[in-house]
C-alpha cells in the first residue's frame, strides 16, 4: 500500500513537475465547487486510496488547477466520469492556458457529446506548444468528419509547420484534398502514405478509391489488395493520455499492465509489477498464481516457489497451488520434494494430468524408477495420445532395464509424435538392448 | 378510410391536435378497442413484464405518430440474459413486414431473444380489415423461442406465398408458408441450410438469375460465451466485436431449377464468399455495377465493409475497398449497423446509409460513377446532427411523397452512457437496466439533391422517447400511400409509427411479381416511374435496414404530380419492360411479361 502511494505519488509530481507552462495564468476567480466522491465500497481498496489521496490535495490546495485536474484525471481513469468532468472545468478555470484539462474533458465527451468533445479537443489543440501534432491531428480528424475543412486546414498548416515530414500530417494533407474532390493532387501523397507502416491502414483504402475514381483500376485493385491484408491503424499517439498512465491503479489494470509488459518481453518489468500486485492483494489466489509463473518465467524459482507456498498457505485444499509449488521446487532439482506436492496435487484433483506426468518425471530423475513405472502407466492408460508420457515410460523402463518394453513404450511415443527426432534412436536402442538381452 | 386512419383524428386532413380531454378519450376508446380485439387470441405464452410508457404525452408528434396501442399492438421484447451482458442480448433483434396471408395487408412479424429456454416466443401479428393487429402466433408455426436475431422474407419454392427464414444466435430456421398464416418448419437437414454460426442478417437473392430465390446469411463473431469483458474498475460490460474472431457470410443456392424447389446447397466455399471472415450485422442485396446481375453489401461491425460483386458464373469478388464502401472518407473503418438504399438525389443511381457509433457519423456513400461510391455524409449534412447517438435500423423513403428521399434512424446504445443517468420517464420506458442505453430516434428531411436536414425535434413521435432500439422495417400498414415505420426495442415494447405527415404530396405504390415463379415478388428489380420530365427509381430490395425485412412494394411520392406517364422495370433476369401510366394514389401491381398494370385506389 505504501509502496503503490509512494510510486503513484513520485510518478505523479515527476509528472506534474515537467508539465511546462508556457504562459502565465490569468487570475479566475473560480466558483467554489464541492469535491466529488465516489462510493468506496466494492471498489478496489488501491483505487479507493488514489482517488482519497488526490481529493485530500484539492482540500489542501483548492485553487490549485494541478490538484483538480489530478483528481479529474484519477478519476477518468476509473471510469468516474461523471465526477471526473466538474473537477476539470475546474481546473481549466483556474488555469485557462493549460491544454490538459480541456483535452482530458474532450477524452470524456467523445463518446457521449462528440460535438463539445471537438470544442475542448479544439482548445487544447490552440493551447498545445507549436511543436505538438498530435493534438491538432486529432482536431483535424474530427473536423475533417464534419466537413469542416476550412478549420481544419488551419491545424494541418500548422502541423505541416511543425513536422513537415510526418506521414501523419502528409495523411491528413491528404485526406484534405480527397475530400476537395482534387484526387490527383492528393494521389502521390497517400502513395508515399501508403509507404509508411503508421499511415498505411488508412492511407491504401484511400488509395484504391482515388485510383479507381481516377480511372486506374489495375492500381486500384492493387492497393485495395494491400488494404486488406494490412492490419489496423494503432491509433494516434497522443502525449496527454499517455500521461494519464500514471494515475491508474488497482489490481486488475497493473495484471494488465503487467500481462502486456510481459507479451512485449518485458519480462522484468512485468514481474515487478506483479510482485507489487501481490505485496499489495496477498490473498488474491489468481494474483499468486500469475505472479508465480511469471516468475517461474523470468527465472527467480526461489521467489516463485515463495509465492506458491504463500498460494498453498492459502488454499491448500486445491490441487493447482500444489502443482505449481512442485514444479517451482522441481526447476530447482529438488525431485522428491517435488514429487510430494505433486502427490498432493493429485490427491485433491486425480484428473489433474500434469500433476500426474510431473510426478512420474520427478519420480524419474530423482531415480526412483520402481515408483515412477506405476503413475506412468496410469497416465498412458487413461491419456492414450499423449506422447510424453509413453517417451517418459520408455525412458524409466529403460532404467528398470526392461527393454523390450522401453521399445513398445517408445514406439507408441513415435505414432502419436513423428516429428520427435529422438524418439525412433531411443526405439533403436532399447530394441537392440532388448534382443541383447534375450541372447544373452 | 380505414380504421386506422380513422382513429388517427389528429392525420393529414387534422393537423390540429386534439384537446387534452379528447384525446384522454380517445385513448379510453383505444385502450377499450384493444381488449376486445385481444380477447379473440391470446398469446401462447406470457410476455415478458413490459416497462411502463412514460405518461407525458410527446409534445410535437410531427410526422409520425405513435400507434401501436391503438392498433392493438402488445409485443415485448425479450433480451434474455442481455441483462447478465450475453452479448447476444445487446446486439438485438429485428421485425418483417409482410403479407403472411395474401389478403393485401401487411402483417408483423416479430422477433424475440429470450433464448430456447425462455418460453418466449416470436409472435405473428395478423392485420384485420379494420387495421387492428390481432396476435395469431399460435399454432402458426412462427411462434418459437431462441436467441433470436433476424429475418428475412421470399418464397423459396415459387407457390406464392412468402416463406420466413430467421437468423439466431447459432443458427437459422426456414418456415415454408402454408397458407392461412400456418408455416411449416422445415429442418435443415431437409432444407440443405445448414447455419452452426451466430446468424446476424439475411436476405433472399435470386443471383444467378435462375428464377429461384436463394438465400444470403451474415454472420457476426465467433462467441466465447465463457469470454468476460470488463471495464477498468472490474465491472462487466458487453463485449464488443473485437473480442472475437469474425464469421463468414453463407450463400446458399436454390436447386429450384434441379427440381428441388426450397432445398438449398451451401456454396459459400465455392462462390468465394468463405475466404474472408469479418463480424457481419446487415445485408443488402442489388446491382451495385448495372451489369444486370445482383451483387451483395454486408455492412460489417468495426471493420471493412465486404461488397461481394456478382462474377456471372456463381462466383463473387470482393470488391468493397476500390469501389469506395468499405471505410469512411478518412479511410477508416466504423461501426456499420443497418444499412438504407434509394436514390436520394434522382440520379438514377442509389446510395448507400448505414448509421454508426455515437463517436462516429453516419456514412452516406453516393454512387457518383456508376459503380463507384465516395463517402459524402458531411456534404449531406449527416455529420452535423442534432444530437449524436448509436444507429442501428436505418430507412430511405420519402415519408410526405414530395419526390424525394427521408432518413429514418432507429437508436440505441451499445454502451451504458458515461455522462448522464436517466431520468425517471426514460427508466419508465425501458426498465433500470436498460435505460442508460436509451437514445432518441432520427429523422432528416432530404432535399432530393443529397442534403439533409435534421427534424428530429419537429417529431417527438418518432424522436419523442429514448429508447433501445435495433430493428426498424418501413411499409404502408394501411395503404394510404404514406410510408409507416415499426421499430423492435431492446427488454421494451415494439412501436408502430404511422405516417400522419400533414400535406403529403400524391403517391404511387407498386408491387412486381413474378408471374412464372408462382406470383412472387419480383426481388431485384428496378422500377422507374416517368412524370413529365422527372423520374423516379426505386429497387424491390425488402431485406435491409438492420436484421429486418421491409414492405416488398416500391413507393413513390410524386409531389404535386397526379398522373404517371410510363413506368419501366428492369426485371431481375435482364428483361426491360415498359408499362402504361397511371393515375396517382394507386396501388399498382405489375407482372413480368404481360405488360399490364393492375391497379387499386388507396384504402385510405
Amino acid at each position: 500500500m505504501a509502496l503503490v502511494v509512494i510510486v503513484v505519488a513520485v510518478g505523479s509530481a515527476a509528472g506534474l513537475v515537467a508539465w511546462k507552462r508556457h504562459k502565465r495564468p490569468p487570475v479566475v476567480q473560480a466558483m467554489p465547487i464541492a469535491i466529488p466522491d465516489v462510493k468506496a465500497e466494492g471498489l478496489d481498496p488501491q483505487i479507493a486510496a488514489e482517488i482519497h489521496r488526490s481529493r485530500l490535495e484539492v482540500s489542501k490546495a483548492p485553487m490549485s488547477d494541478k490538484a483538480w485536474g489530478t483528481l479529474g484525471a484519477v478519476l477518468y481513469v476509473h471510469r468516474f466520469y461523471e465526477e471526473a468532468l466538474p473537477c476539470l472545468v475546474k481546473a481549466e478555470n483556474l488555469k485557462p492556458d493549460e491544454p490538459r484539462w480541456p483535452h482530458i474533458q474532450g477524452l470524456i465527451l467523445s463518446v457521449s457529446d462528440p460535438e463539445n468533445a471537438l470544442k475542448k479537443f479544439e482548445r487544447s489543440a490552440d493551447l498545445s506548444k507549436p511543436e505538438l501534432v498530435s493534438p491538432r491531428l486529432r482536431v483535424v480528424e474530427m473536423l475533417l468528419e464534419r466537413g469542416k475543412l476550412d478549420e481544419a486546414r488551419k491545424y494541418i498548416d500548422e502541423a505541416a509547420k511543425a513536422e513537415p515530414g510526418n506521414p501523419r500530417v502528409i495523411l491528413a494533407q491528404a485526406r484534405l484534398l480527397v475530400l476537395k474532390a482534387k484526387d490527383q493532387e492528393a494521389l502521390p501523397l497517400l502513395m508515399k502514405c501508403a509507404e509508411d507502416k503508421t499511415t498505411a491502414p488508412n492511407a491504401l483504402p484511400l488509395l484504391a478509391e482515388v485510383q479507381r475514381r481516377l480511372g486506374n483500376t489495375a492500381e486500384s485493385e492493387a492497393a485495395a489488395t494491400k488494404a486488406a491484408k494490412t492490419p489496423p491503424d494503432s491509433g494516434l499517439s497522443d502525449p496527454y493520455v499517455e500521461e494519464l498512465a500514471r494515475f491508474v491503479a488497482g489490481k486488475d489494470a497493473w495484471l494488465r499492465q503487467a500481462e502486456n509488459q510481459v507479451a512485449a518481453g518485458d519480462l522484468a518489468h512485468g514481474v515487478a509489477l506483479l510482485r507489487m500486485v501481490a505485496e499489495l492483494y496477498p490473498e488474491d489466489l489468481g494474483v499468486l498464481e500469475r505472479a508465480g509463473n511469471d516468475e517461474i518465467r523470468a527465472g527467480d524459482q526461489i521467489t516463485a516457489e515463495k509465492t506458491f507456498r504463500q498460494w498453498v498457505k492459502l488454499d491448500s485444499h486445491s490441487s493447482a497451488p500444489w502443482f505449481n509449488l512442485g514444479n517451482s521446487v522441481a526447476v530447482q532439482g529438488r525431485y522428491a520434494e517435488a514429487a510430494h506436492y505433486y502427490e498432493f496435487a493429485l490427491k485433491y484433483d486425480p484428473t489433474n494430468l500434469g500433476a500426474r506426468y510431473s510426478l512420474g518425471e520427478a519420480l524419474e530423475k530423482d531415480g526412483d524408477f520402481e515408483k515412477a513405472e506405476p503413475v506412468l502407466k496410469a497416465l498412458v492408460a487413461s491419456n492414450k495420445d499423449y506422447a510424453p508420457a509413453y517417451k517418459e515410460l520408455g525412458k524409466v523402463q529403460m532404467r528398470l532395464r526392461r527393454f523390450a518394453d522401453a521399445a513398445e513404450s517408445f514406439d507408441g511415443a513415435v505414432k502419436l509424435d513423428p516429428k520427435d527426432a529422438q524418439l525412433p534412436a531411443l526405439a533403436a536402442e532399447a530394441r537392440q538392448k532388448a534382443k541383447s538381452a534375450a541372447s544373452n | 378510410m380505414s380504421h386506422f386512419a380513422t382513429a388517427l383524428i389528429q392525420g393529414a386532413s387534422h393537423p390540429v391536435r386534439a384537446p387534452l380531454r379528447s384525446r384522454q378519450r380517445i385513448a379510453a376508446a383505444a385502450i377499450l378497442a384493444f381488449g376486445l380485439a385481444s380477447c379473440s387470441r391470446t398469446p401462447p405464452n406470457p410476455a415478458p413484464e413490459a416497462p411502463a410508457a412514460p405518461s407525458t404525452p410527446p409534445a410535437v408528434e410531427g410526422w409520425f405518430q405513435d400507434a401501436t396501442d391503438r392498433l392493438g399492438l402488445k409485443f415485448v421484447h425479450n433480451p434474455g440474459e442481455g441483462v447478465h451482458f450475453f452479448m447476444p442480448g445487446n446486439v438485438g433483434s429485428g421485425l418483417a413486414l409482410f403479407d403472411c396471408d395474401n389478403d393485401g395487408r401487411l402483417d408483423l412479424y416479430l422477433i424475440q431473444n429470450g433464448g430456447p429456454a425462455s418460453g418466449s416466443t416470436n409472435e405473428l401479428w395478423h392485420q384485420e380489415a379494420d387495421g387492428h393487429f390481432t396476435n395469431i402466433s399460435a399454432g402458426s408455426g412462427l411462434d418459437v423461442a431462441g436467441y433470436g436475431m433476424g429475418v428475412a422474407i421470399g418464397d423459396v419454392n415459387n407457390d406464392g406465398l412468402p416463406d420466413v427464414l430467421l437468423t439466431e444466435y447459432k443458427t437459422v430456421r426456414l418456415f415454408l408458408n402454408l397458407g392461412g398464416g400456418k408455416f411449416r418448419e422445415v429442418p435443415a437437414a431437409e432444407s440443405g441450410i445448414d447455419n452452426p454460426l451466430w446468424g446476424a442478417s439475411a436476405a433472399f437473392v435470386d443471383y444467378d438469375r435462375d428464377g429461384w430465390l436463394d438465400l444470403a446469411v451474415t454472420n457476426y463473431v465467433e462467441l466465447d460465451p465463457k469470454h468476460e469483458c470488463k471495464n477498468l474498475t472490474g465491472q462487466l460490460e458487453f463485449c464488443g466485436p473485437k473480442a472475437f474472431p469474425g464469421s463468414v457470410t453463407k450463400l446458399f443456392h436454390n436447386l429450384g431449377a434441379q427440381g428441388k424447389p426450397g432445398v438449398f446447397e451451401d456454396v459459400t466455399d465455392a462462390s468465394g464468399f468463405g475466404a474472408v471472415k469479418k463480424p457481419g450485422l446487415a445485408i443488402v442485396c442489388a446491382d451495385f455495377d448495372g451489369d444486370g446481375w445482383p451483387d451483395i453489401f454486408i455492412a460489417n461491425d468495426g471493420v471493412a465493409n465486404c461488397l461481394w460483386m456478382n462474377q456471372r458464373n456463381g462466383t463473387f469478388k470482393e470488391d468493397a475497398y476500390s469501389r469506395g464502401v468499405a471505410l469512411n472518407a478518412l479511410g477508416q473503418p466504423q461501426a456499420n449497423m443497418g444499412i438504407a438504399l434509394g436514390d436520394i438525389n434522382g440520379s438514377g443511381r442509389f446510395a448507400l446509409l448505414v448509421p454508426h457509433l455515437i463517436e462516429e457519423t453516419s456514412a452516406l456513400w453516393i454512387q457518383q460513377q456508376p459503380g463507384i461510391f465516395q463517402d459524402k455524409s458531411a456534404d449531406a449534412k449527416l455529420a452535423d446532427p442534432l444530437w449524436h447517438a448509436t444507429g442501428f435500423g436505418a430507412v430511405l423513403s420519402d415519408f410526405r411523397n414530395r419526390g424525394m428521399l427521408d432518413i429514418a434512424i432507429s437508436n440505441g446504445a451499445i454502451r451504458r452512457n458515461r455522462l448522464k443517468s436517466p431520468d425517471a420517464a426514460t427508466i419508465a420506458a425501458n426498465g433500470p437496466f436498460w435505460a442508460p442505453y436509451a437514445e432518441r430516434n432520427q429523422l432528416l428531411e432530404g432535399d432530393g439533391n443529397a442534403h439533409f436536414t435534421d427534424r428530429s425535434n419537429e417529431n417527438d413521435g418518432f424522436c419523442g422517447v429514448p429508447r433501445v432500439a435495433r430493428g426498424m422495417a418501413a411499409g404502408d400498414f394501411d395503404n394510404d400511400g404514406g410510408v409507416d415505420l415499426a421499430v423492435s426495442y431492446i427488454g421494451a415494447p415494439a412501436r408502430i409509427y404511422h405516417n400522419a405527415a400533414p400535406n403529403r404530396g400524391h403517391w404511387l405504390e407498386i408491387r412486381a411479381i413474378e408471374p412464372k415463379c408462382g406470383g412472387r415478388d419480383a426481388y431485384g428489380a428496378e422500377i422507374t416511374v416517368h412524370v413529365g420530365g422527372a423520374s423516379w427509381k426505386r429497387w424491390c430490395s425488402p431485406a435491409a435496414s438492420y436484421f429486418s425485412s421491409n414492405d416488398p412494394r416500391a413507393h413513390f411520392g410524386l409531389g404535386e404530380k397526379v398522373q404517371a406517364d410510363t413506368i419501366e422495370v428492369l426485371w431481375p433476369n435482364g428483361d426491360h419492360e415498359s408499362f402504361p401510366g397511371s393515375p396517382a394514389d394507386r396501388q399498382l401491381t405489375l407482372r413480368h411479361g404481360e405488360g399490364k398494370v393492375d391497379s387499386a385506389p388507396a384504402t385510405h
